[in-house]
């Protein structure tokens, strides 16, 4: 082999290569350019809320810039901003388009607010929404973010696996506050359980890419108004696959016309979803000797931790957490006792959330059965009666912080 | 897979980078080496470079010893390596257990507990370049004398985990003439290669599999044209998807100036079976052949024992691919479509007719070889039995 390099060998060829690099670094800068300004405006027109063929469900991940650019467009005008997060439960599962409890919130509460519904099945309170509220807390100073929690229900702080994406994009892109104490639970959490890191550290890169290339934001972009790339078996076979995203509309089924029986189900499905009933409570307390219930302290513990871990303290006066009870139709069948404890799970959970600093409230007390669509979900009805009880409680925090 | 990570992309562009800038052509060889060791290290672990390590330096120093007792050694080694990782669990289960349970179940219970959850990162691919190029030596090659070359053909990263099976006559030339050559063109060649690839397994066949995944198991419920249809997307996703793997690695050592061999050659333009494996993982294919096949006997022996080379090539080929038994029935099956095609005109009554009808009307030989390469899939892709009812469900019948 020659002892030095002699390649590339001629001119022609350096020359070459000096345009065919500089074809890179153009093609890349204005790529990244055209992320950067696909996601500066919104292009969700009349957004509800992220429905199932614009949701990771079907492989659609939102970016937290195309996230923020609904709610700018949606908070203009010096409104008072109200972000929903959440799971399911917020989301509205089972309230069609036009009949999102969100959408009532938003007239319970006028145009001085702006209700933007961020929720997603399956999200817990740190996630999507959580990360844009925080992202704006510059820009839009008078805001609430509220979410579902479930009694003694830890909060990650980076999110549950399936939503972090949005975490560590924000991360990345330094729209989150350096709060150490998020950072070492975050280093805990991994500690603790590295089985939960998962594909992270390969995340964290795409994000740290994505920060300078923005590739995320111009793809949204193009699958939802151009030609969707990616087949998932909610979309049509054949040429339609490709159709952009923009084609679907909001079609969550109405859990009021389902037949009764898929709503109140008998036999082995009630005996399960009993079941899930009871556990919401049975590891928050032991029965003691005397017949009352003793909180099994480790684990409330561990739930204020978790939230230490989770909101940054300059945050948790905005934000309000909804403790969320199941249907009556399952819990008027649990035992008293049984119901003493879910009872109490819930209000020692609002203790613990309104102790670590945030607002909190226990939703869901004089529900009616017709007022849920399954054991969690609420029907249009019930979100009619969740979003005036926000509603109140948003006005209030609205005062308290002399929004 | 690896070559669809953010941490392959950068790091290929990283190595890229730095094996251009570096000053001395002579510098690139030692630079390359120690990239293709972080990229092992980061992908296989240090218990996943340990078998990699400990069988190269035997297969090293047996290469440097020209020992033929000694490289055979060597090369029953490798094989027992493979085996081990890689189909001890399934031979244990499979085939001990059927005649002796309790000695397999005590079997299993001691090898899950002594061998790593999965087998080696790349086991298939450097236990084929070991054996091959302890044969070589054997045979009177001239084994590789420098360490780092040696290195290099056993960790080269764009091979390491998809192949080509890679040929160290070939390979260290190729090595040698990349790091003093490479050029623009190079560069320009290896990034229009690997976007080939990454269409080819992005957008076209991680799509396919999805639609796969979903549809396969209700085969049986679909319209006999779309069961068609489905079986058509199965064809292109499995070629689309590990050809589109061979760009990448051909696109990413073109970026060195490394010129690798082609695994792919329009397989399904094949007129005939052996014409199918003459374009199809080309790699894998000359391998099975030049040391199975021909060291079996090859062509030279009877009709019979012909035959049964083929099968014994097939079969093992097919279980290259994976540890069950649905792969070997998949070599199985092509090693019996090989054996009948050459020996077509011995079938009494329609042999000789079908093999002129073969002869005059080209299309038809096509046809024929592509539907018994897509129908083969089925055995490729899925459990026998899966298999066999969706190949009934192809023609209208029902398991």
């Amino acid at each position: 082999m020659n002892a030095s390099a002699s390649s590339p060998k001629t001119a022609g060829a350096i020359w070459l290569l000096a345009a065919f690099a500089a074809g890179i670094i153009v093609s890349l800068t204005t790529l990244a350019v055209v992320g950067r300004q696909a996601a500066e405006k919104n292009f969700h027109p009349g957004f509800t809320r992220f429905h199932q063929k614009i949701a990771p469900d079907t492989k659609y991940y939102p970016t937290i810039h195309e996230m923020m650019a609904i709610v700018r467009e949606r908070a203009a005008g010096g409104k008072i901003l109200v972000v929903v997060g959440g799971n399911s439960i917020l989301y509205g599962v089972g309230q069609p388009a036009g009949h999102v409890w969100t959408e009532r919130l938003q007239r319970e509460l006028g145009p001085a607010y702006a209700v933007v519904n961020l929720a997603m099945r399956g999200a817990g309170v740190t996630d999507c929404a959580a990360v844009v509220a925080e992202a704006l807390r510059t820009e839009f100073p008078r805001q609430i973010y509220l979410a579902n929690a479930s009694p003694t229900q830890a909060s990650f702080p980076d999110g549950t696996p399936s939503y972090r994406f949005v975490f560590w994009e924000a991360i990345a892109k330094g729209l989150l506050i350096d709060d150490p104490t998020r950072t070492e639970a975050i280093r805990e959490r991994y500690r603790l359980r590295p089985d939960t890191l998962g594909g992270l550290p390969e995340q964290r890169l795409r994000e740290a890419l994505d920060a300078i290339l923005s590739f995320d934001d111009f793809w949204n972009r193009f699958t939802f108004a151009t030609c969707n790339t990616i087949w998932t078996r909610e979309r049509p076979v054949g040429l339609d696959s490709f159709a952009p995203r923009k084609i679907y509309t909001d079609n969550e089924p109405d859990y009021l016309t389902f037949p009764i029986l898929d709503r109140r189900p008998t036999g082995w499905r009630f005996d399960a979803e009993l079941g899930f009933s009871r556990d919401v409570s049975l590891l928050a307390f032991t029965l003691a000797p005397s017949g009352l219930w003793v909180p099994n302290q480790p684990l409330w513990d561990a739930l204020a931790k978790s939230i230490g871990g989770a909101i940054p303290p300059s945050l948790r006066a905005r934000t309000l957490i909804i403790l969320t009870r199941n249907n009556p139709y399952y819990l008027d069948r649990l035992t008293p006792a049984e119901q003493q404890r879910d009872d109490l799970a819930h209000t020692l959970s609002v203790q613990v959330w309104q102790h670590a600093g945030c607002e909190s409230v226990d939703c869901g007390r004089g529900y009616t059965i017709d007022d849920y669509g399954d054991r969690i979900h609420l029907s249009s009805t019930g979100g009619e009666k969740l979003a005036q009880q926000i509603a109140t409680e948003v006005r209030r925090i609205s005062t308290k912080l002399q929004y | 897979m690896i070559f669809s990570t953010y941490w392959f992309v950068v790091f290929a562009a990283l190595v890229t980078a730095g094996y251009w800038l570096l000053p001395a052509a002579n510098w690139r060889l030692p630079f390359l080496a120690a990239a293709c060791m972080v990229f092992h290290f980061h992908f296989a672990g240090p218990a996943g470079v340990l078998p990699i390590v400990v069988l190269g330096v035997v297969v090293y120093a047996i290469g440097l010893s020209r020992n033929r007792h000694a490289c055979a050694v060597g090369i029953a080694l490798t094989v027992v390596a493979l085996c081990g990782y890689k189909y001890a669990v399934f031979l244990s289960h499979d085939l001990l257990g059927a005649l002796f349970p309790v000695a397999a179940a005590r079997s299993a219970a001691w090898l899950s507990a002594t061998l790593p959850a999965a087998a080696p990162l790349g086991i298939s691919f450097f236990a084929f370049e070991f054996v091959h190029y302890l044969y070589e030596v054997r045979r009177g090659a001239e084994p590789l004398q420098s360490p780092l070359r040696f290195l290099l053909f056993a960790i080269f990263f764009p091979t390491l985990v998809a192949g080509p099976i890679k040929r160290f006559r070939d390979f260290d030339p190729a090595l040698e003439a990349g790091a003093r050559d490479v050029g623009a063109a190079d560069v320009i060649a290896g990034l229009q290669r690997i976007a080939l690839g990454f269409f080819k397994k992005i957008v076209i066949a991680d799509n396919l599999t999805a639609a796969i995944d979903h549809f396969a198991p209700q085969m049986g419920e679909l319209a006999l044209g779309s069961r068609w249809l489905l079986l058509a997307a199965i064809a292109a996703r499995i070629v689309t998807d590990f050809s589109g793997y061979s760009d990448i690695a051909i696109g990413a050592a073109r970026l060195l100036g490394i010129r690798l061999p082609e695994n792919f050659n329009w397989p399904y333009a094949a007129r005939n079976l052996p014409d199918f494996w003459a374009r199809w993982h080309m790699s894998l294919s000359s391998w099975i052949r030049d040391y199975i096949y021909i060291p079996l006997g090859g062509s030279r022996v009877s009709r019979l024992r012909r035959a049964t080379n083929v099968f014994v090539a097939f079969a093992l080929c097919g279980l290259w691919h994976g540890p069950a038994w649905h792969f070997a029935l998949w070599g199985i099956y092509h090693g019996a479509g090989l054996a009948l095609q050459a020996n077509l005109n011995l079938l009494p009554v329609v042999g000789t007719p079908l093999g002129r009808l073969f002869a005059a009307a080209p299309p038809l030989g096509w046809a024929f070889t592509q539907l018994f390469v897509w129908i083969g899939w089925l055995l490729f892709f899925f459990p026998t039995a899966q298999a066999g009812k969706m190949a009934l469900a192809l023609f209208g019948l029902h398991a």
